[in-house]
């Protein structure tokens, strides 16, 4: 999706939701429920959840579209609701860990096919490599500073700029980039083995 | 640690939308060091590796689902908005029992004041009434009465005091 193309039309759109128009919004759900979705993911992996809170992003959109203003940049405002609700959760996770929604997964065994659906296809060692790859990469992000990881989750989901990003962040350009530059630094760090290896690809 | 700030080329490599292209012209030889070629290559396998994390398919009625949510909150937003338009009236009660209440208040202590004005005056009626040489029938004449002051004056003391001798 080019986001420059769509600029102008999901910001015509949201002031049309602002109006009340339920079909711009469900064109504006349409458009942006992968983004959102993806980008939710990267900041609490587990599928189902990431479903519910990026339908949560949607609800509090539409409720909150009578403060959208034509000079804000639609991605920008709603990346800005993903962000502060995904924070909401990882701290309501940190305040109530016996609460977090991870206890109530399935054994991590029973859960890997589920995020990574490549039936009969994947040995049972590449399915075990993978699992630990992605395991070792969620713990690697889960360790980083808040702010590094929503900007690095927010740099890898493509759809915005460093500018945008910057905007969502509440920073600058040039903070923006130090803070996805360090986290990426910590990664290369703590994944270099797996980097080195090309391990993510064997087992894709 | 704190890292070196990053050069141009990796900003573009680790930024985002990395472009193609200008991955392809970084790759070409003699472009880079050997160094700079390896960073290369370990900033595009961590592109690789965070993007292989991609979260299974939304659900087909995930659309669907966010509307029927948006609905159900539009109407409990609604039936909150009726209550509060059923309750618009109890602030005007409010105020309208407020002004009431400072009414009767202002009216009830000019009552008493004007209460305890007769009283005084009946009291002093009484009073005048002791004074000798002032009889029933002067006390009646009101204009009389309303030019007798409210307490003797001195030469008035003096004068009673001497009748009385």
């Amino acid at each position: 999706m080019s986001t420059t193309a769509t600029t102008d039309d999901d910001a015509d759109l949201m002031l049309q939701v602002r109006e009340g128009d339920m079909d711009a919004f469900t064109r504006l759900v349409d458009r942006w429920k992968q983004p959102v979705a993806h980008f939710v993911y990267r900041l609490l992996p587990d599928a189902d959840e990431a479903e519910d809170i990026a339908q949560g992003v949607f609800v509090q959109l539409w409720k909150s579209a009578g403060r959208y203003e034509r000079q804000a940049r639609f991605s920008t405002f709603l990346f800005t609701i993903a962000r502060n609700l995904c924070l909401n959760e990882i701290r309501r996770r940190s305040r109530h860990p016996a609460e977090s929604l991870d206890a109530r997964l399935e054994p991590e065994g029973d859960h890997a096919p589920h995020q990574f659906p490549d039936p009969g296809q994947v040995s049972a060692d590449h399915a075990s490599e993978r699992a630990e790859l992605v395991s070792k990469v969620d713990e690697a992000i889960a360790d980083l500073p808040e702010k590094q990881r929503v900007a690095l989750a927010l740099c890898r989901e493509g759809e915005l700029s460093y500018e945008e990003i910057a905007v969502v962040l509440g920073t600058t350009v040039p903070a923006t980039k130090s803070l996805i530059h360090r986290a990426r630094e910590i990664l290369k760090l703590r994944l270099k083995a797996y980097l080195a290896s090309g391990a993510w690809e064997a087992s894709t | 640690m704190t890292p070196e700030p990053p050069e141009d080329w990796i900003d573009d490599v680790s930024g985002p939308r990395p472009d193609p292209e200008a991955i392809r012209q970084l790759r070409r030889p003699g472009r880079l060091t050997d160094p700079e070629r390896r960073r290369l290559e370990t900033e595009l396998a961590l592109n690789e590796l965070l993007d292989s994390r991609r979260p299974p398919p939304l659900s087909s009625n995930f659309t669907a689902r966010v509307l029927a949510e948006v609905a159900r909150e539009s109407r409990t937003e609604g039936s909150a908005e009726q209550w509060w338009r059923r309750l618009r009236w109890v602030p005007r009660l409010v105020a309208f029992a407020a002004l009431a209440i400072v009414g009767i208040v202002v009216w009830n202590s000019g009552n008493a004041t004007h209460r305890a004005r007769l009283a005084q005056g009946a009291m002093e009626l009484g009073t005048a009434a002791t004074v000798p040489g002032i009889d029933a029938a002067t006390l009646a004449d009101f204009e009389v009465i309303r030019h007798i002051a409210a307490s003797p004056k001195p030469e008035d003391d003096a004068l009673i005091l001497a009748l009385a001798e």
